[in-house]
């Protein structure tokens, strides 16, 4: 096991030099870890032996005891420990809570579960021991990861979610991103694509922005972990994240995987594979309705449309292609395998663990896939009483395979291949062009990205209890790098149109090629781009802890000092004319065409941290932290922040008058405040006044006058002033539990002040300043909003029980102050000003349906600036909000919400039946808006093929008359003639095209079957479950009549719209973005 | 208590027994108390310093300028934005109704203000300019010869700037310090000079830049020579002069000329000290005439370029060809045959033996046409510039029938029906600039460069000046050079129209007829109300002629109203600054 670990780090080495030599330092504790593990792994193949439950092994005095062990109320419990106090001997109880154990006489066994009471039993003369275990409030108390550290939940006082390892891994998700969506309270999540390799899901904390995600206190990509490696997810969403100061103002995700632990070696394998398709189809108009549409509309581009039309309805011709389906093939797989390794001695635990995935994509080609490799140890070692140290490597390798058309572009071609060509040729020699070529790599070549992730920490800790008991140091250095590498080729290949019947025969131009029309090259000259970027992140730190207690007075407290160190590059070079396209090298192509184009970029923080916990008796709570962080990116003199927070907790069921009352068992009230900041603002170096090199192998950075060919421009003003944005931000929360956890609730409040925001003061200068103005700390905002989490936990009987769970999030920003100058017109000041309003909202006109006749357009307001002249019957009305007689700017009002939602809740429910569980999640959000635009709105827009809903739902006018519409379900405006897609009329910014996002689905499903200890252990094995999973399985949202075609979270693009004024911009759906999948899973996870 | 004699503790016994750990502590600690610790020095910024003391440098930087302003508009989906001018003024249209010089011409104009790409603030590239000027002058301790010789092209760059502007909206505010936030806000807030007053400034800054420009006459460089300057400087001349001839004072007198004859005597003095002086001559190579005027613009860097904006195929190339060329005849690719020419338009074009081109719809119609007779007669220059049924292309023929009769008997080689794209509008595409070398090319690989000024058109400016300062000979001396050059018999009697459709002809499909019909202030005749025209051709096998029909492929009316002599500033833009004043009308 770890000699294969072993062998894939370094052949991993060996193949890639570049990354040995840039990893050199992770090398060395790569080499320190090897030796550890397979040190340890000898010591833990030792140890097993004393775990074994050997009845063989003859001792003296032996004898058999046997029981049950049940809660109190009689309820057997399954898996609580039966060992026998002071050695590593012992065995666990069965599903019925049944046990056997050979034990001597006189010794004393120690019975232990968690959430219940240890009790201890001397063995004497009987050989039943039927145990009743009491509930440990205490010990309920699960322990939570904070900053730098972890506690009792109980004594908690900021605002933190976790989520624990079981919740996640029999998940089906492509990217573990899309773990936390639905599962905690202040978590609001989007999943925007399903791209292999790009589907992360954004996570905003609060709807604050980025959170700092930490993985084992290592700034990192979330996706570098693979799920199986995670105990637990911590969420710290107030004062409990000023610690973290810079960058942590919009909350903090903390991710700790897996230890070792000291017992038997546990080895466990998870296996799944899961199929995948589209939630939802893009559906678009058959060859007959689209020619006669077609020819109708006069939308056919160079088609002969009657022709075709006489050739569909004589019979002569019948291809109809889906070419969506044609193109993507349902129910792809993925599959994920992980093997880890858990144990140790005293001295020595550790974990080790490696995974692969292998993703398939919609395409029917194969030909967009992504393949994941991670590994990763965690050591713990004991190196002497007070010396210990921990070592941490992790490795993630993730490969893109791709067509060179990306999937926007593909869904362009799609958009515009008309059904009466045939999707895949009779001759498979012939490709012809569109979509299906598009996916092919052996045809137009391919785009291929690789980026490796690879962390290696080290930290040693000293105890220092014997200058004064409870004070230890400890020191740490991480080391985490990132290598990304792409390639494109773009290579000719020669299409062609199938068109039997289609064309006259006679015409010379395909004599001899007939039916394949050729349409010539795609690409006349091949070319490759290559590019390399790495950069490294260092971290050390130093810190001494100090705890101690007394007479119910428990403190403890952090003094840390912390460096981060970070460095990327990047260097390409591309070039054209191929040598031949069977050599997709960069060294074939023309010399004279390379160019290439680097760059790089450094930071550094420092940083110190102070924080003080006190407690009494566990009643009042109280926590001090203070950071100081002084960022590179601001000028020497006012790089320093300072960050404070503090959080107090009182917990009422520690008091008398509450402990009385039977039905609360905790109750908890919690304040807090804290200040952080951010020095993330968007432009490097704002102190200076600087010049920019443009990128040479960019139109604009490349000119032909005579003499110098490089181009350098100035960059914005300079604001020598540019400092932190600091973020106030204050919590108040209940915690609760009731009726011995019938009813658990956590109630937080929070209101956030980000002061500082980093902006350009556009209102205060006209454009004719001519240069992009200084960034300021100009506007202000808040955040505001409240969360929710309840749960219900229940055992009905022995064989059965559940939970729900519900978590509902409200979370909205406003904007309090921001540099504006608004018109003198008030009606137009009405649309300029964002002071005092959400953030999160989108101008435009508001429509009133479509004209019905010449009459309605003849009394409406003028909305064309030309008296409704071109105007038609079927054209959109638009309201004249403020009934001046004319549809203009001054009309605009907020039509709808933004890009993210500010509403969002989740609901899981498990139940337990014997060995068969169940888990659901239901998810959604809400206040969010998608607007359509493009091919999704107008038909024939350059040629653009009508989706269904075109056909449905046009206003279409009759033969007869053309100002009466023949349509009882028309809700789209008429269908322009001649390819123009939305005319001018339609395309205004309107609520017309706009429709909410708001969702509800179920996100996820789960049925685990666990197999019977005995069955399992019969045939060798610790455990055994089989599940069977899903994910988006059903989603219900209001897109109306889109519904059927589009998933409401995807989107294609972001457009900041509205007149006069950007608002927070919108989703946009063109039909170019690749589906989001349903996925459907059968794993199974072995233990040995 | 207890806590304060742990510290103390603690203290003593650090300081005693484990200093070390601390040691490292504070090493880390202490050793980076200052901010210099987490200094970070750029990478890749040059800083304000270095500019102005290094040639290379403050020529990258001027090169920004270059790249920035233009001369030839390359935006838009597939480029389109490039014919915007040209479908504007009615000499083409593009191939679908979703292009945007097609989609905008309804609503391009209205009271948000002119669409993107048909308006002009090049705000950036003119502080730009003046930063050149302020920096070079104040700060820089390069050679006082280099230092010459980049303000004036700074000042050149200056005035193309504002001369692009004062032709759309008229008198706008000159600037010609670089501005800072801390710029007093009048200053920022600028109003509206007069266009009176920005033709001074632009004429100002040309005359200044003449001084210190290359005198060479090549164009071969891309960078402004001294002829550059004085061309721009004739044309601006000649636009404030017919302004000044047909256009009306208005808005207090920001816009109009009042007085045309100083900038016609510029115009004149100019355009003949260019003619005389430059060594530019007019393009002369070959004895085809059509092939001699086709070849003016794909032959790069010849005599009679001034000044050009330099592409090439592999760095930087752009799209005309591409887009412009026939489908069919070695070339099959989707986007092609996008520029349609109007019938209208090859009516201006009339016969070699000096007869009218305009042929009536009812003599058209009444009878059947050879392709020789109705385009092979014509002015080498529209055999130059328009593809028409039969122009020989690539050594075969561009067609544009829709329909054969008689197809057994028809040549060799004939087709039916000629490829869909060609004959999509009007029956004729856009061959001027086409380079017929380029054979396949893909996207952006077009490295002709786009002339800005070439010769042609000063004796254009010549005449047209000169014929308004009453001096007839010397403007038909003028038109009848370019008519010789282009193979059409000369002029007599001159008369202004024969001017303006000169210079229609001449000019055609170069970005300049809009503006011409604008600043004449014929546009609103020529161009409201009007639905242009393209013409269906029935060829015969046996006669080997064409029935000819006429169509209307525009699908609305064209609208030029008074007030668009002038493009609104647009609301965004008075928002933006209370100082500036609307043009009338808006």
């Amino acid at each position: 096991m770890t000699n294969k670990l072993k062998w894939i780090f370094l052949n991993k080495k060996s193949e890639n030099s570049v990354f040995s030599l840039k990893l050199r330092i992770p090398s060395c504790f790569m080499m320190f870890l090897f030796i550890s593990v397979s040190s340890s792994s000898l010591f833990a193949a030792g140890s097993a032996e004393n775990y074994s439950n050997d009845s063989n092994s003859t001792v003296l005095m032996q004898q058999t005891i046997s029981g049950v062990v049940t809660d109190n109320t009689g309820i057997p419990l399954p898996g609580v420990s039966v060992f026998i106090k002071g050695t590593t001997k012992g065995t666990f109880t069965d599903f019925d809570g049944k046990y056997t154990l050979n034990v001597d006489a006189g010794q004393v066994v120690e019975f232990s579960y968690i959430g219940f009471k240890s009790q201890l039993v001397t063995v004497g003369d009987s050989s039943t021991y039927n145990i009743s275990l009491k509930e440990d409030a205490a010990q309920l108390d699960e322990v939570v990861v904070v900053g730098y550290g972890s506690q009792k939940k109980s004594s908690v006082t900021g605002s933190v979610s976790t989520i624990q390892a079981k919740e996640l891994v029999e998940v089906p998700v492509t990217n573990t991103t899309q773990l936390l969506t639905g599962r905690t309270p202040g978590v609001l999540t989007r999943q925007i694509s399903s791209e292999p390799g790009s589907d992360a899901t954004a996570i905003q904390i609060r709807g604050f922005g980025t959170a700092l995600v930490l993985v084992d206190g290592v700034q990192q990509d979330m996706a570098t972990v693979d799920p199986n490696d995670i105990e637990s997810i911590s969420v710290l969403k107030d004062a409990a994240a000023a610690i973290y100061g810079i960058a942590a103002g919009n909350g903090v995700i903390l991710i700790t995987t897996k230890r070792g632990k000291e017992g038997k070696v546990d080895i466990s394998f998870h296996n799944n594979i899961s199929f995948q398709n589209p939630t939802r189809f893009q559906t678009r108009v058959g060859a007959l309705d689209y020619l006669k549409m077609g020819v109708t509309y006069d939308g056919l581009g160079g088609i002969d449309g009657e022709k075709q039309l006489e050739l569909y309805e004589s019979g002569e011709k019948t291809t109809d292609t889906d070419w969506y389906r044609a193109v993507f093939t349902e129910w792809t797989p993925l599959i994920q395998n992980n093997l880890s390794a858990r144990g140790g001695s005293k001295d020595l635990k550790y974990f080790a663990s490696i995974g692969k995935s292998n993703q398939e994509s919609v395409y029917r080609s194969g030909d967009l896939n992504f393949v994941r490799h991670n590994g990763r140890i965690n050591v713990d070692a004991k190196v002497n009483d007070k010396l210990s140290a921990t070592f941490d490597m992790s490795y993630r390798l993730g490969e893109r395979k791709a067509p060179l058309t990306n999937p926007s572009q593909m869904f362009n071609a799609l958009q515009n291949v008309p059904p009466i060509d045939l999707g895949i040729l009779p001759n498979p020699d012939r490709t012809s062009t569109g979509p299906y070529a598009e996916t092919r790599r052996d045809k137009g070549g391919f785009r291929d990205g690789l980026q490796e992730r690879t962390n290696a920490s080290i930290e040693l800790k000293y105890d220092l209890g014997d200058i004064t008991p409870g004070l230890s140091a400890r020191a740490r250095f991480d080391y985490y790098s990132t290598l990304n590498k792409s390639k494109t080729v773009a290579r000719p290949f020669d299409r062609y149109r199938y068109a039997p019947n289609e064309e006259d025969p006679n015409d010379p131009i395909y004599n001899g090629d007939y039916p394949y029309i050729p349409l010539g090259p795609s690409n006349s000259l091949g070319s490759v781009f290559e590019s390399v970027s790495n950069g490294s992140r260092e971290r050390s730190y130093f810190r001494l802890d100090y705890k101690n207690s007394f007479e119910g007075h428990n403190f403890s407290a952090l003094a840390l000092t912390e460096y981060i160190n970070t460095k990327s590059a990047f260097l390409s070079a591309s070039g054209r004319d191929l040598l031949s396209s069977a050599v997709p090298f960069l060294t074939a192509v023309d010399p004279s065409t390379i160019t290439a184009s680097n760059g790089e970029s450094a930071s550094k923080i420092q940083s110190y941290v102070g924080r003080f916990n006190y407690n009494y008796k566990k009643k009042y709570l109280l926590e001090a932290s203070v950071r100081v962080d002084k960022s590179w990116r601001f000028k020497p003199g006012a790089r320093t922040g300072y960050f404070p927070g503090v959080s107090a907790g009182w917990v009422l069921s520690k008091e008398k008058f509450i402990s009385n009352v039977n039905a609360i068992n905790f109750l908890k009230l919690r304040a807090s405040y804290s200040e952080t900041g951010n020095d993330a603002i968007g432009n490097n170096y704002a102190y200076l006044t600087a010049f920019n090199i443009l990128d040479p192998t960019s139109r604009a950075g490349i000119n032909l006058v005579d003499g110098v060919t490089g181009v350098i421009n100035d960059s914005r003003l300079p604001n020598e002033n540019t400092s932190w944005l600091t973020y106030k931000l204050a919590n108040i929360g209940l915690d609760g539990r009731l009726w011995k956890g019938l009813l658990a609730f956590e109630f937080d409040v929070f209101y956030r002040l980000e002061d500082g925001v980093f902006g350009t003061a556009n209102d205060l200068y006209p454009a004719s300043i001519g240069a992009a103005l200084p960034l300021l700390n100009i506007t202000k905002r808040e955040d505001r909003g409240f969360e929710v989490l309840l749960k219900h936990n229940n055992r009905i009987n022995k064989n059965f029980k559940y939970n729900i769970s519900a978590n509902f999030t409200f979370a909205q920003k406003n904007i309090v102050e921001n540099a504006e100058v608004l018109s003198e017109d008030p009606e137009i000041a009405a649309i300029q000003q964002r002071e005092g309003f959400r953030n999160n909202r989108f101008f435009g006109f508001k429509s009133d349906g479509l004209f019905n006749s010449q009459e309605e357009i003849d009394i409406h307001a003028d909305q064309d600036a030309a008296g409704n002249s071109t105007l038609k019957p079927g054209d959109i009305k638009y309201i004249d909000q403020n009934g001046d007689g004319f549809v203009d700017i001054k009309d605009n009002v907020e039509i709808g919400y933004g890009v993210n939602p500010d509403i969002s809740f989740g609901l899981n429910l498990g139940l337990t039946y014997k060995n068969l569980s169940l888990s659901a999640l239901f998810q959604g959000a809400a206040r969010f808006s998608t607007y359509f635009t493009g091919a999704a709105a107008g038909p024939f827009a350059n040629n653009t093929i009508p989706y269904d809903y075109h056909l449905k739902y046009s206003w279409t006018p009759s033969a007869d008359d053309p100002n009466v519409n023949i349509n009882p379900d028309a809700q789209l405006p008429y269908i322009t003639s001649g390819g123009e897609g939305l005319n001018a009329n339609s395309e205004r910014v309107s609520d017309f095209w706009l429709r909410p996002n708001d969702y509800i689905r179920l996100k996820n499903l789960n049925i685990n079957y666990t197999f019977d200890k005995e069955l399992v252990e019969s045939i060798g094995l610790r455990s055994l479950d089989l599940y069977i999973a899903a994910s988006n399985l059903f989603t219900w949202d209001k897109l109306g009549i889109y519904s059927d075609t589009f998933d409401p979270e995807t989107r294609s693009g972001n457009a900041t719209g509205g007149p006069v004024t950007a608002s927070s911009g919108v989703n946009t759906q063109n039909g170019r973005s690749y589906p989001i999948q349903k996925i459907v899973t059968l794993g199974v996870k072995v233990s040995l | 208590m207890m806590k304060k004699r742990n510290l103390i503790t603690l203290k003593t016994k650090v300081m005693k027994n484990k200093l070390y750990i601390l040691c490292i502590g504070l090493l880390i600690g202490l050793s980076s108390c200052s901010d210099d610790f987490v200094q970070v020095d750029p990478t890749t910024l040059i800083t304000d310093s270095q500019v102005w003391q290094d040639q290379n440098l403050v020529d990258a930087f001027l090169n920004n300028v270059y790249n920035n302003l233009e001369f030839v508009d390359l935006t838009g989906e597939q480029n389109f934005n490039q014919v915007l001018i040209a479908s504007m003024g009615m000499e083409l249209k593009v191939g679908d109704a979703w292009q945007n010089p097609y989609k905008r011409s309804v609503e391009i104009i209205n009271p948000n203000g002119a669409h993107r790409s048909l308006g002009y603030f090049k705000w950036a590239a003119l502080r730009d300019c003046n930063l050149i000027i302020k920096k070079l002058t104040i700060e820089s301790k390069l050679s006082q010869g280099f230092i010459d010789k980049k303000i004036a092209e700074a000042r050149f760059l200056r005035a193309y700037i504002y001369f692009e502007m004062v032709k759309r909206y008229g008198g706008m505010p000159i600037i010609t310090d670089p501005q800072d936030i801390d710029t007093p806000v009048e200053e920022l807030f600028a109003s509206r000079n007069s266009e009176q007053e920005v033709y001074d400034f632009i004429i100002s800054d040309l005359e200044e830049a003449a001084q210190n420009l290359s005198t060479t006459a090549s164009a071969a460089s891309g960078r402004a020579t001294k002829w550059a300057a004085l061309a721009l400087l004739t044309r601006a001349a000649t636009y404030a002069g017919s302004i000044g001839e047909f256009g009306d004072m208005q808005l207090d007198g920001l816009l109009g000329i009042p007085d045309p004859q100083p900038f016609w005597q510029k115009a004149y003095d100019t355009a003949n000290m260019i003619i005389n002086e430059s060594g530019h001559g007019l393009y002369k190579k070959h004895g085809d005439k059509a092939v001699n005027f086709q070849n003016l613009f794909t032959d790069e860097d010849n005599t009679e370029v001034i000044f050009s904006q330099k592409f090439d195929t592999d760095l930087k190339g752009h799209n005309w060809s591409v887009l412009g060329q026939p489908k069919g005849i070695l070339f099959n690719r989707g986007w092609c045959a996008n520029y349609h020419v109007f019938w209208d338009t090859v009516k201006l074009f009339d016969f070699v033996d000096g007869s009218s081109g305009a042929i009536s719809d009812s003599e058209l119609t009444s009878r059947r046409w050879s392709s020789d007779a109705l385009f092979g007669q014509r002015d080498p220059r529209f055999r130059a510039s328009v593809f028409y049924p039969e122009a020989p292309w690539k050594g075969s023929l561009y067609t544009s029938h829709e329909n054969t009769t008689n197809m057994d008997s028809a040549p060799e080689g004939w087709s039916k029906r000629s490829e869909f794209r060609n004959r999509k509008h009007t029956g004729f595409l856009v061959r001027k600039r086409i380079d017929e070398r380029l054979v396949k090319p893909p996207i952006n690989s077009d490295g002709t460069d786009y002339i800005v000024f070439r010769l042609g058109e000063v004796y254009l400016n010549l005449a047209e000046a000169a014929f308004h300062l009453n001096l007839v000979s010397d403007a038909t001396t003028a038109i009848n050079t370019l008519r010789n050059r282009a193979g059409m018999p000369d002029r007599v009697g001159l008369t202004w129209e024969n001017i303006m459709q000169e210079r229609r002809c001449e000019l055609f499909a170069e970005d300049q007829t809009y503006w011409d019909l604008r600043r004449w202030r014929v546009a609103e005749q020529e161009i409201e109300g009007r639905q242009l025209k393209g013409l269906r051709f029935y060829y015969d096998g046996i006669t080997r002629d064409y029935r000819v029909t006429v169509r209307i492929p525009e699908t609305v009316k064209r609208r030029f109203q008074e007030r668009n002599y002038y493009l609104p500033i647009g609301i965004y833009n008075l928002i933006d600054n209370p100082s500036l004043v609307e043009n009338p009308g808006y």
